[in-house]
């Protein structure tokens, strides 16, 4: 059942935090590197933001922004919505639902320690697939 | 069941094209605008290549080249693979899979008529998860 799922059993680990500071180059690099498309920012070892690769490109070709002067501050969404890893997906899906976001920045005591997106649960979770069809958005 | 549902029932009919000689800056413009991950290049009606977030990253962001200087022509991925739109979205997760693609450019004659991502498959044909699970990015 899909209750017995957690959060953690799901995750993927492959996050990349970044400071407040970092530049947008440094992130850019990142994402290219290690075939990501986010990243997450972090203050204080707590959560504060993430930045996607459509966040980052947007700022730097659409806005012709300086992707070394740019900092990562600057370009996160933030507040972040973010989950416990020892929570269960389906308490991750309705997070995802009522915030309508893709992407859950999992953390073990406040700290981040992966990431649950609405594909990972669609992939897994056949039961919850139906929830997770309402973040998709089929352009007709 | 899968093998009856066809191309043309779940493609999204909205696509947005450029031609080869837009700017990266224009391309990035109306990706932002209309919210999506992949532009088709269209030349004398026809399609002629595919330009993702990921293809401007790489192209563009890491290289830190000029967003008004670069044209669609430079950063797009070319020869495209296509799909027929009375194929059926079983040939069509099967073709994504062997060429490693996520979306796939609909054609009715040598007319484009639509796009295919994998995310239609997953929302709309989930009895096809498992064919196009590859296509996932591995989680660790």
């Amino acid at each position: 059942m899909a209750s017995n799922i957690l959060v953690k059993d799901l995750m993927s680990t492959n996050v990349h935090v970044f400071r407040n500071e970092s530049t947008a180059q440094e992130i850019v690099s990142t994402m290219s590197k290690y075939n990501v498309d986010y990243v997450i920012v972090v203050q204080s070892a707590k959560p504060t933001g993430i930045i996607t690769m459509r966040d980052v490109i947007v700022r730097m070709v659409e806005q012709g922004l300086d992707p070394k002067v740019v900092i990562a501050r600057a370009i996160y969404t933030n507040p972040l919505v973010t989950i416990e890893e020892n929570a269960t997906v389906e308490e991750a899906a309705k997070l995802m639902k009522d915030w309508k976001i893709k992407h859950l920045p999992v953390t073990r005591d406040g700290r981040i320690t992966g990431m649950i997106t609405y594909l990972d649960i669609a992939f897994a979770v056949p039961e919850l697939l139906p929830e997770m069809k309402e973040l998709y958005r089929p352009s007709k | 069941m899968a093998s009856l549902v066809s191309v043309r029932d779940i493609m999204s009919k909205n696509v947005q094209v450029v031609r080869p000689d837009t700017t990266a800056q224009e391309v990035v413009a109306t990706m932002s605008k209309f919210d999506i991950s992949s532009i088709i290049v269209v030349q004398a009606e026809r399609p002629v290549g595919i330009i993702t977030l990921r293809d401007v990253l790489e192209k563009l962001a890491v290289q830190c080249l000029a967003p008004r200087a670069v044209t669609a022509k430079q950063i797009m991925t070319s020869p495209l693979v296509t799909i027929d739109a009375s194929a059926t979205v079983e040939e069509a997760a099967n073709l994504m899979v062997k060429k490693k693609v996520k979306t796939l450019p609909v054609m009715d004659s040598d007319k484009l008529v639509g796009v295919l991502t994998y995310t239609d498959i997953v929302f709309q044909v989930p009895t096809l998860l498992s064919v196009i699970k590859s296509l996932r990015r591995p989680a660790q």
